[in-house]
């Protein structure tokens, strides 16, 4: 009775086999390719998760051409075969039934359907036209090739810097913070330190939404009867609150004066680990005059230990009190912890600190408070930042995809780097534009603004993010392009967006496992996956229609689309060595373009002893922590505690501690002294509440995937504002009513929530940003960290206003 | 009308006694109602559950006198004369119930795997919530779901895996937050989607008729066998015989379906 079925299996497994093995060419022979189990007829292969930067691996089910299920994975160590919801339903997000399909560009005002060939002409003519005034903004979910693929057609073909991602808005002052403390970007430690610290202190980061899987990783500990303390310093309780075993509220920006107070505390009392700081540490201060010398913000001066000391005086307990709101005695209790050398103390932070208008302060406060008191390079005792981008660390930071840096840590602004650069690449010296690009929020400034008045920037062309809906200041930044004739938006995206919606062209992608991909994750872990399905229709990958761009302007003539032999930028080679024209899509899959583009990049990884392994390294691994180091043997070993001698094979033997790409020189990290200031806008009179913006546990940034995931969109439909009851009481609002929010940029009609999901202290507001038909970044503040001009999108002043019997949500 | 008034208002005396009945009811119904609604027990937001002597009986010091409680904080604080009063749901549940001697026949367990599919969106995806739920923590979900409970018709199943405590990272509501939008236009999805997910095992094997049948599906997050096949579990997928505890002793899972033993061939 079973036969027939079994006998469907059988030859449906088969055919899904087929065209698994059909997909994966371009893999090498040692990689085996995964057959439909006979247990159920699904053929399974592993993967990053989509979504944010913990980088959990999933096992993707196929069958049938279909992705059809989603299994944590047991052998990956980030998430030990846990997911959150939004990882389980990560396979749904291929199928939203408004996929771009086919390339669209804008007449007479709409989109209509044109050819790839018309579309590709079209940019390359509009590059041509004005190759300098060309900017390409990108993303922290670029695969590494894919970066890395945009980063050399604009710095080596383009001579063109303008290229920036939209992790300037989300981990830019993490990467000025660690250049700044340590001269080398990204955490010490890892996820590993969660499992062995004894303090967990989560500085404005709400991980039980935003990071569940690691924060669950902390939790379940409690479950197998280990004690480890949580600390939750934030500004609204959140349900990471409800797990902590301290709550500190402080007052928004205050998070500085916090940190100096206990820094206060441990030279105090005299805690502070003085051999550590000895040993290993100089002081720096915010320079008085930032505009000696370029460098001069991000390096600052020097300062003995003894200025720094009397830097730090005024914050007593009762001061940091009056500042943050938080009690004396909690600070008192903070400087104690921090204090005791028997407690293993890891610090956790997101957006809290680097949405912050000082918020490369606010990470070097941070690593200096863990210096000084020396919770550093053991394991459970680590600064670490977390991201929220699957890629922003492997692609955005390491790829160097920003509008300074060149490959692997390399600065634009130095010119051995660029000459360095220029061999790799194998171009003409002196082809890398030694000026800066311009950073996203000026990108957008310049390419809003009319030519005629400095508008320097006339073509965008944007890949796998989504501006319009995440830029602060909308208005300014993003919607005022609207009405300029001159200016043209070219988007690459898997569906419509508040972005292609003032897009003039607009190219339909392939995504995540429709292609193959790499991406690097919060821990420098960087990992690998493999196309499993086909896009759907005519949509094709990112990396592709670079690849198919610069080779319309090759054949166009644009002399830098030439290396210094006069061959392609983009030649690709496959197994027998003949060249592949990867550029026609019918043969981009001849050859792993991916494997291809990583092995060039990896040369690049060893400068800032960033190694990485080679690509099929990857291929067998749950992805492997940088730096990935090759031992005796032939084995490549994957490093877990940077900077400490007992893991880290680059630290000189019998240092213990080696801070090898110190900014001095002389293998110290630097503490610094910064004075906790006011932020870039405060409540006044007219506008008398905070307003915070941030994200939600079921949907991942602009809702873009996870708002057409009916299991999430279900969960959380719709944004809304949270306000404290007593406020809205006095204010005569009740739950759920639609009122008014307005800022000095704008105004947001949305419902109010009292006692929802969080639970904002009085005089505050908080507004998710996931819902593209409420968008508060209409309302946000455009004001940057001078340092890494990442904007503040957790401060500004906002007033609210009942709408009486209106309830209608059209702004 | 003329014609009763003249007749009521010579029986003056049972007027007298109609109204103190209709007074007496009105004021004790008033009071009983307002009993009613403090001691009624939610199936879907319990409070915070003690069982110490001092909580039962109220014997607080700060509770002898109730401080006024801001609305917002009403079920956070607990005050008035039933501030103590706390309900144990686990008292509620009764022993499991033997309820089978044989298999369910196949419709059922095709009703039991249809309903399980409407709550996930592939076989092996956490199951979303069917109920409203509290949204700022997850320490109410285990109150009926650690052990599992059953009132009346209304089922809370048992986790089938162990019990992570941040319930919500994993399970979401289907209806979302419980919002009272004017606009429920809001509520309308973006787009529909498309993706078909893997629905179901087929049954277990079984070598001979009478013999106990494979496991058919993965364990990973359903270890705990009862969850579903005890005696809360769906009908058409429950054990015949809920006594016997070790499953794995007769059911044997497929090795091919633990991602851990397939990875490593």
């Amino acid at each position: 009775m079973n036969l027939p079925r079994r006998e469907f299996l059988r030859a449906s497994a088969l055919a899904a086999a087929s065209a698994v093995v059909a997909q994966r060419v371009g893999a090498t022979d040692a990689t085996p390719s995964p057959a439909p189990s006979p247990a159920d007829g699904i053929a399974w292969d592993k993967a990053p998760c989509r979504f944010c930067g913990t980088g959990c691996h999933v096992r993707v089910g196929v069958k049938d051409g279909k992705v059809v299920a989603i299994q944590g994975d047991q052998l990956a160590e980030v998430n030990k075969g846990l997911l959150c919801v939004k990882g389980y339903h990560v396979g749904l997000a291929l199928y939203g039934k408004d996929r771009l399909t086919t390339p669209l560009l804008r007449k007479n005002g709409k989109l209509e359907p044109i050819s790839w060939d018309e579309a590709l002409d079209t940019i390359a003519k509009r590059v041509m036209a004005a190759p300098d005034k060309f900017a390409i903004y990108g993303s922290g979910q670029w695969t590494i090739p894919e970066g890395y693929a945009a980063n050399k057609l604009m710095k080596a073909g383009l001579s063109n810097n303008h290229i920036d991602p939209n992790a300037r808005l989300c981990m830019a002052s993490a990467v000025t913070g660690y250049l700044s403390t340590y001269g080398v970007d990204e955490p010490a430690g890892c996820y590993d330190d969660l499992d062995a610290c004894d303090v967990l202190i989560m500085w404005g980061n709400n991980m039980a939404e935003m990071h569940p899987v690691l924060f669950s990783r902390v939790i379940d500990r409690r479950t197998r009867g280990q004690k480890v303390t949580l600390i939750d310093i934030g500004t609204r309780r959140t349900r990471t609150t409800e797990f902590a075993d301290h709550y500190l509220e402080f007052k928004p920006q205050s998070d500085l004066a916090i940190m100096n107070g206990i820094a206060h505390l441990l030279l105090k009392s005299g805690t502070y680990d003085a051999k550590f700081v000895e040993r290993f540490c100089n002081f720096r201060q915010v320079p008085k005059d930032p505009t000696v010398a370029p460098t001069a913000p991000l390096l600052g001066d020097a300062m003995s230990f003894d200025a720094y000391r009397a830097a730090l005086e005024p914050y007593t307990p009762e001061y940091v009190e009056k500042i943050s709101g938080v009690p004396a005695e909690k600070i008192r209790l903070l400087g104690e912890l921090f204090g005791r050398k028997d407690l293993r103390i890891t610090s956790v932070w997101c957006m809290g600190f680097n949405q912050h208008s000082r918020g490369t302060n606010a990470n070097r406060l941070c690593h200096g408070i863990h210096l000084l008191s020396g919770h550093f390079g053991k394991p459970g005792d680590a600064p670490t930042s977390l991201t929220g981008q699957p890629s922003a660390c492997g692609t955005a930071r390491e790829v160097g995809t920003m509008c300074h840096f060149l490959p692997g840590g390399r600065l634009i602004a130095n010119a051995e780097h660029r000459a360095e650069t220029e061999r790799i690449w194998n171009v003409p010296p002196g082809r890398i534009n030694p000026k800066m690009g311009h950073h996203t929020v000026l990108l957008w400034e310049k390419f809003c603004t009319p030519t005629g008045q400095g508008g320097d920037i006339s073509t965008v062309w944007v890949q796998v993010t989504n501006p319009g809906q995440s830029l602060p200041n909308l208005h300014k930044l993003f919607k005022a392009k609207r009405g300029l004739e001159d200016k043209f938006l070219i988007v690459s995206d898997v569906y419509p967006t508040a972005t292609t919606e003032l897009a003039d062209l607009v190219l339909p992608s392939a995504m995540w496992v429709e292609k193959n991909g790499m991406f690097g994750n919060s821990e420098r872990r960087t990992q690998q996956w493999f196309k499993m399905v086909n896009p759907p229709g005519e949509a094709r990958d990112d990396c592709w229609q670079t690849i198919a761009v610069a080779r319309k302007l090759y054949d166009l003539g644009h002399a830098g689309l030439r290396d210094k032999d006069g061959k392609f930028l983009f030649t690709f080679k496959n197994a027998a060595g003949a060249e592949v024209p990867a550029w026609d899509w019918k043969h981009y899959y001849d050859v792993n373009v991916d494997r291809a583009l990583f092995e060039e990049y990896r040369a690049f990884s060893r400068y800032k002893h960033k190694d990485l392994a080679p690509y099929e390294e990857y291929v067998k691994a749950r992805g492997l922590r940088w730096p990935v180091v090759q031992q005796a043997g032939g084995a490549w070993r994957e490093t877990k505690f940077r900077f400490s001698e007992f893991d880290d094979s680059y630290v000189k033997r019998g240092t213990g501690l080696q801070f090898y790409h110190s900014v001095t020189k002389d293998d110290k990290a630097l503490i610094w002294f910064a004075p906790y200031e006011k932020a870039a806008e405060e409540p006044d009179a007219d506008f008398p509440f905070w307003l915070c913006t941030g994200r939600v546990l079921e949907h991942w940034h602009t809702g873009t995937m996870t708002m057409r995931i009916p299991q999430l969109a279900g969960a959380m439909p719709h944004a809304y504002v949270e306000m404290h009851p007593a406020d809205a009481a006095e204010r005569g609002i009740a739950n759920g009513e639609t009122i008014l929010v307005r800022t000095r940029r704008g105004q947001l009609r949305l419902p109010v929530w009292t006692n929802g999901r969080g639970h904002v202290p009085r005089g505050s507001l908080f507004i998710p940003f996931f819902d593209p038909r409420l968008l508060v970044n209409d309302l946000t503040l455009g004001e940057v960290d001078p340092i890494s001009k990442e904007p503040d999108y957790k401060k500004c002043a906002a007033t609210v206003a009942k709408l009486g019997a209106t309830r209608t949500n059209t702004v | 009308m003329n014609d009763w008034l003249p007749h009521f208002n010579r029986h003056r005396a049972s007027r007298r006694v109609l109204m103190a009945v209709l007074i007496t009811a009105a004021v004790s119904g008033y009071f009983m109602g307002l009993r009613q609604t403090r001691s009624q027990v939610s199936l879907t937001r319990p409070t915070e559950l003690s069982t110490t002597q001092a909580s039962r009986t109220g014997e607080n010091a700060e509770r002898s006198v109730p401080g006024i409680v801001n609305y917002s904080e009403v079920n956070r604080k607990r005050s008035g004369p039933n501030a103590g009063w706390r309900s144990d749901l686990h008292l509620l549940i009764g022993p499991p119930r033997l309820v089978l001697t044989t298999n369910a026949p196949p419709e059922f367990r095709a009703a039991a795997v249809a309903q399980r599919q409407t709550r996930r969106a592939f076989d092996g995806a956490p199951p979303v919530v069917p109920h409203p739920i509290a949204q700022d923590s997850s320490s109410a979900c285990l109150v009926c779901h650690a052990r599992g409970l059953a009132v009346k018709d209304r089922t809370a199943s048992k986790v089938s895996h162990a019990p992570f405590s941040n319930c919500t990272q994993c399970h979401v509501p289907a209806s979302g937050p419980q919002i009272p939008i004017g606009d429920t236009a809001l509520r309308e999805p973006l787009s529909g989607n498309t993706f078909v997910g893997f629905s179901a095992f087929g049954p277990g094997k079984r070598a001979w008729p009478g013999a106990p049948p494979t496991i058919p599906h993965a364990t990973l997050m359903r270890s705990d066998c009862l969850s579903c096949h005890g005696p809360g579990g769906l009908y058409g997928l429950r054990t015949p015989h809920v006594e016997r505890l070790l499953c794995t002793q007769c059911h044997a899972p497929d090795a091919r379906l633990d991602q851990r033993l397939v990875a490593h061939e």
